[in-house]
């Protein structure tokens, strides 16, 4: 095992001591058992011949209830330590594991399959603990115990001891030629499932279509044979699972046959040593014990290994430390200035340029409308801002940004470039998607930062103050509220962060006329220190904006209201469309 | 399972499944309860001769190398016996729950199409997977081994009253105790798994959240926000699983302490002598087997208590299944068109030489009726808003016929009606002058064939795709359809395995009119293809479309297959 695995044993240093103190005394402590039972029949031996009294046999037994009661309450502890210990492990892992999802920047998180992904690194951090709870946990009930018995065996008589041992290793080979076979019919088995399953689902999902073609009765015919295909390799595999335990059984067992016959002149004086009952007893229990015992040293090994491949896996995740985020206060508000904004597309070799040269600078408290035909890149220009594709980046970042955009210009705030304020908030963005958590209203505005005061101002600015409660649930997704509450949420949450400047992509698409004709007043009015760029496809609101945008291509245009309807073909098109 | 047919209206299916299966299998079941009995026997053995051998040496005997070998004899056999045993309950909890899922699957092709549009394909899917597993965990780890268990106890209380009537008296005193000990600390462990299972499905939840929401996560610098509500997911699983470690760990210390109190009591009382001696039957032989039956005695108990949940745990599912086996089921067509439904035609449902046009078994109209008859159809799907009322519609053989009206006029359910996937609450709906329904199955495909309005790829190859499983279309009819709807270059892909990605949406549209059209059929409905087209594929899709149609009866709902409405449209109201 590598180092980093190790941490997570040292930071759980104190739950290890505890398994390892109760695990070392319950584990040698486990030859109590035998050795007792042992003596209580001794004791009795004794007493029918007289050479005992009945109060030494009591004696003997609150003895043995005492120690066994010492030893079990010494496993207790051990298992519940080392299930805490696993317990701990997990949850650290989890954590670490979310944390370094939540440290990716928002490209590499949209781009990869990072939902899939990311259950199964849960997962693996899952049978990653539990692999290292067996481990531990076998270290002593396989390893500790086992040199104890052995210990005890060769004590009582070395030369049987070793003629009993040969046998054991015989079984564990055997048991290990099977398991390959075992892994396969379990693989094969566990195969026909998944092709059961998958038969079960298309037959299900698509009954109707299979109903209209008239093919049911054939697809009948086939799903039998999946049938029929699983059962048999499920029995193979039932068969060879069961098949280990009994040929490990039977081969280790044969040593009974010495240790009785042998054991029998020890106690009889004419053996390799001399004997009592209680020897001859205790000897039989321990090597029973000792047999069933290394059967399970596997079971080490299995578990180390499985927690290996798991490890490896979520190893990338666990690395480094990456600290959290922390909550950044917002900027105050200042002159944003873009310069020569472009944004283009390359898609199967093939570049396009949505917009170029796009200059102007927003003052605090303007609003800037931006607009364009279908596909002009209005949702793309918003998230310029938000500083996921590098500006004027290179070919590999082009390549790494979704659908191959790539960037150029600059863009400035307070006449610092934006990359370089770092710890500030500049920019509040709504998307389409509002991005909802499966939460209260409140914790959807808020993100968790307390201010009643502003979360009431916000939601009457936004219009669901009397619509919604904040302590109301917003299901999944959103499940549980209407598209335009929903995105009212989102704005509501973009109003109470404070940030200077607040980008709004088509924040109206799901509200009625008169809600947006209100909505626009209160950013007017009580929104006044900040500054809006709202890209958007209703214009009812453009002619009340302090600039407009358009983005066509080369012949973008931006300025007020009047200047581009008079300088663009393409606005007077889109504003003649909506009847305005 | 012909017989279930027949009588399929009796109360439980679940019940009846099993009898049947178990005495179709009748060899097996009984070797699976000889099996059971005889491991019962077997565990019971080895300590017997091992007491015998320990009174051999308190008398001052020698164990002879026969004994020796008798006990590992035993004790062996033993061992094998279990393995045959769990084989054996796996072959018939195979075959249980095999005849289980074809019953559940022939009760697919019985259930009506409001069913599976009312219920999700999850819960349904759910029938045959999850609770149809419950079912075989409850056959083999449930009763089964309960009745094995109980077996394994009442085999070794018996041995024990034999030789030590004491211990026996003793071990039933306590082992009710422990039994409802076993209970406790199991429900207590069932209830904390539930509740870690349910913390654990909200931080399994979270994941995707979070990877949708990321953009907002970064652009607010709320990432603390998500970590706390994680963290907190976490703790509640992290508690959770803190009651079991709890239950875990202390169950079986307790079971080990308690036997080593029961063992003390009975030697204690033993060495007491006089009476006592004579309750516990004691000889040191007697002992050391006593010892020995009170180590294994505790093993069946936690055991059965495990036994007991699984069964608990599994009636739901099995609850389910039944309820699913008794759903209710279509009108079966009218009697004289099922006894037209000979498996005698066989032959000919698809070949490459049955021509539309060869008349006889075909099933082709008399020239006076028309393809398509609706008389006076009156249907609704909730048996109050009628979607059609008093329609009718009569389409001759060859005629090409278009649907138009607003969406919810009606237009799909005429479709339905006519594939026979619904039944007309009143009025009747002809195909060739027959229900339908009662077509034979057999001839279903070259009579009448649909272009659904969404492609709905199935498992398996390209091929699959076209036949969807049927074994007697042909290669060569596969490669015409493609032909005919311009997919040539799939030809050559025919043994593939189908994957969504193979194929854009437009080229799966092109897929789903050659399954249509493989069998030739008479005639050939095309519901409206969904949009999202761009214009050039919308043109293969027309050209395709247009090729699909000739020289058949056709019914078509679309506004933009109008090149194709030759004859006549049919404003639907």
């Amino acid at each position: 095992m590598d180092r980093g695995i190790l941490t997570y044993f040292k930071n759980e240093k104190k739950l290890l001591a505890v398994v390892t103190v109760t695990g070392l005394f319950y584990n040698i402590g486990m030859i109590a058992g035998p050795y007792f039972e042992g003596q209580l029949a001794q004791y009795l031996f004794d007493l029918l011949k007289g050479q005992r009294t009945s109060a030494e046999l009591i004696r003997l037994s609150v003895l043995y209830v005492l120690i066994i009661a010492c030893v079990q309450g010494a496993r207790f502890l051990k298992r519940l330590y080392v299930r805490k210990f696993a317990n701990h492990v997990t949850r650290a892992m989890k954590v670490k594991i979310y944390d370094s999802l939540l440290a990716q920047d928002t490209v590499s998180v949209r781009r990869q399959d990072a939902g899939t992904i990311m259950t199964k690194a849960i997962q693996d951090a899952e049978s990653c603990a539990e692999g290292m709870r067996k481990f531990t946990t076998e270290v002593f009930d396989t390893g500790v115990v086992m040199i104890a018995y052995l210990g005890m065996l060769l004590y009582y008589d070395w030369r049987l001891t070793l003629v009993s041992m040969i046998f054991p290793p015989m079984a564990y080979a055997a048991a290990e030629r099977i398991k390959a076979r075992v892994t396969a019919a379990a693989a094969k088995s566990r195969e026909s499932l998944s092709r059961l399953n998958a038969a079960t689902a298309d037959r299900i999902s698509n009954a109707l279509t299979y109903r209209t073609f008239g093919e049911e009765t054939n697809r009948g015919e086939l799903y039998e044979r999946h049938l029929s295909d699983y059962e048999r390799k499920n029995i193979v595999s039932g068969i060879y699972d069961n098949s280990t335990q009994p040929v490990y059984l039977v081969i280790s067992l044969v040593s009974t046959i010495p240790i009785l016959y042998f054991g029998g002149r020890n106690v009889s004086g004419t053996g390799w040593s001399t004997w009592t009952i209680a020897s001859f007893t205790t000897f039989l229990s321990c090597f029973l014990k000792l047999a069933t015992k290394s059967s399970h040293a596997a079971k080490l090994f299995n578990a180390v290994q499985k927690a290996e491949v798991s490890w490896k896996r979520i190893r990338p995740y666990l690395e480094e430390d990456k600290p959290c985020a922390q909550r950044v206060s917002a900027a105050g508000p200042d002159t944003l200035d873009v310069e020569g904004l472009g944004a283009s597309v390359t898609e199967n070799g093939k570049t396009r340029t949505l917009f170029s040269g796009i200059s102007f600078t927003l003052l605090p408290g303007q609003i800037l409308g931006i607009t364009g035909p279908v596909g002009c890149g209005k949702s793309l220009f918003g998230q310029a801002f938000l500083n996921e594709i590098p500006m004027n980046g290179t070919d590999a970042d082009r390549d790494r940004a979704l659908q191959g955009v790539s960037l150029t210009g600059s863009i400035l705030y307070g006449g610092r470039n934006i990359h370089d304020w770092k710890g500030r908030q500049i920019f509040a963005y709504e998307g389409h998607d509002p991005e909802l958590f499966q939460d209260t209203v409140r914790n959807n505005i808020t993100l968790g930062r307390q201010d009643e005061k502003r979360l009431r101002e916000v939601m009457e600015e936004v219009q669901l103050a009397g619509e919604l409660s904040p302590d109301a649930q917003v299901g999944e997704k959103g499940s549980g509220i209407s598209g335009g509450q929903a995105a009212r949420i989102g704005l509501a949450r973009a109003l109470f962060s404070n940030a200077p400047v607040v980008i709004l992509d088509d924040p109206f698409a799901s509200v009625d006329a008169q809600t947006e004709r209100h909505i626009f007043e209160a950013l007017r009015q009580k929104e006044a220190g900040r500054s809006f760029l709202i890209p958007g496809h209703r214009l009812a609101l453009f002619p009340q904006m302090d600039g407009v945008l358009i983005l066509n291509g080369e012949e973008s245009a931006a300025g007020s209201h009047e200047e581009v309807l008079r300088q663009s073909a393409a606005y007077r098109e889109l504003i003649a469309l909506q009847e305005l | 399972m012909k017989e279930s047919e027949t009588k399929r209206k009796t109360k439980d299916p679940v019940r009846e499944t099993i009898l049947q299966t178990l005495i179709h299998h009748a060899p097996l079941a009984v070797l699976l309860v000889i099996l059971i009995a005889a491991s019962v026997l077997l565990e019971l053995l080895p300590p017997l001769v091992l007491g015998q051998a320990v009174d051999r040496l308190t008398d001052g005997l020698r164990i002879t190398a026969s004994l020796a070998a008798v006990y590992f004899a035993f004790s062996a056999l033993g061992g094998l016996v279990n393995a045959f045993r769990e084989a054996a309950i796996t072959a018939v909890g195979g075959k249980l729950t095999h005849a289980l899922r074809s019953r559940e699957e022939q009760k697919l092709a019985r259930l009506p199409a409001s069913t599976y549009i009312a219920s999700s394909s999850g819960s349904l899917t759910a029938r045959f997977t999850s609770d149809a597993d419950a079912f075989e965990s409850m056959f083999s780890s449930g009763i089964v081994s309960l009745i094995a268990d109980l077996g394994a106890v009442a085999g070794m209380l018996a041995v024990i009253f034999r030789k030590s009537p004491g211990l026996g008296f003793l071990l039933l005193a306590v082992l009710p105790l422990l039994f409802a000990f076993t209970r406790r600390v199991q429900k207590r462990m069932l209830s904390a798994h539930r509740d870690n299972r349910k913390a654990v499905a909200v931080v399994q939840g979270y994941l995707p959240e979070t990877i949708a929401n990321i953009r907002s996560l970064h652009v607010y610098h709320a990432e603390n926000f998500a970590r706390k509500r994680y963290d907190d997911a976490i703790g509640d699983s992290f508690r959770a699983t803190e009651r079991t470690n709890l239950y875990d760990a202390l169950y079986s210390p307790v079971i080990l302490t308690t036997s080593a109190v029961v063992v003390a009591v009975m030697m204690s009382l033993a060495g007491l002598q006089g009476p006592f001696l004579a309750l516990f039957g004691i000889s040191v032989g007697t002992a050391v087997t006593v010892i020995a039956y009170v180590g294994k005695i505790f093993t069946p108990l936690e055991s059965i208590g495990m036994e007991i949940q699984t069964i608990q745990g599994a009636i739901a599912g099995v609850g389910r299944i039944r309820e699913f086996l008794n759903l209710e089921e279509m009108e079966e067509p009218p009697a004289d068109d099922m006894a037209k439904d000979a498996d005698g035609s066989a032959e000919d449902l698809c070949g490459a030489d049955s021509s539309r046009n060869s008349g006889g078994n075909t099933g082709t109209a008399p020239a006076e009726t028309g393809a398509i008859v609706l008389k006076n159809v009156t249907f609704s799907y909730d048996g109050e808003h009628p979607v059609l009322n008093h329609f009718s519609l009569d389409i001759r053989k060859g005629e090409k016929v278009t649907l138009m009206g607003r969406t919810g006029a009606g237009k799909s359910t005429i479709f339905r009606l006519i594939l026979g996937l619904y039944e007309p609450d009143s009025g009747s709906v002809l195909v060739n002058g027959k229900n339908p329904r009662s077509l034979p199955k057999t001839q279903r495909r070259s009579t009448l064939a649909c272009v659904e309005q969404e492609f709905h790829s199935v498992e398996g190859t390209v091929m699959d795709q076209i036949t969807l499983g049927n074994p007697e279309i042909s290669g060569e009819q596969c490669r015409e359809a493609l032909r005919l709807v311009g997919l040539d270059r799939l030809s050559d892909h025919l043994e593939e395995r189908y994957s969504a990605d193979l194929l854009s949406h437009g080229q799966n549209q092109l897929l789903s009119i050659a399954r249509a059209v493989v069998c030739n059929p008479e005639i050939l409905l095309l519901d409206e293809m969904s949009a999202g087209l761009d214009s050039q594929t919308e043109q293969l899709l027309l050209t395709a479309l247009e090729r699909a149609s000739a020289g058949r009866t056709v019914l078509s709902i679309s506004h933009r297959t109008s090149a194709i409405t030759g004859d006549r449209i049919v404003e639907i109201a």
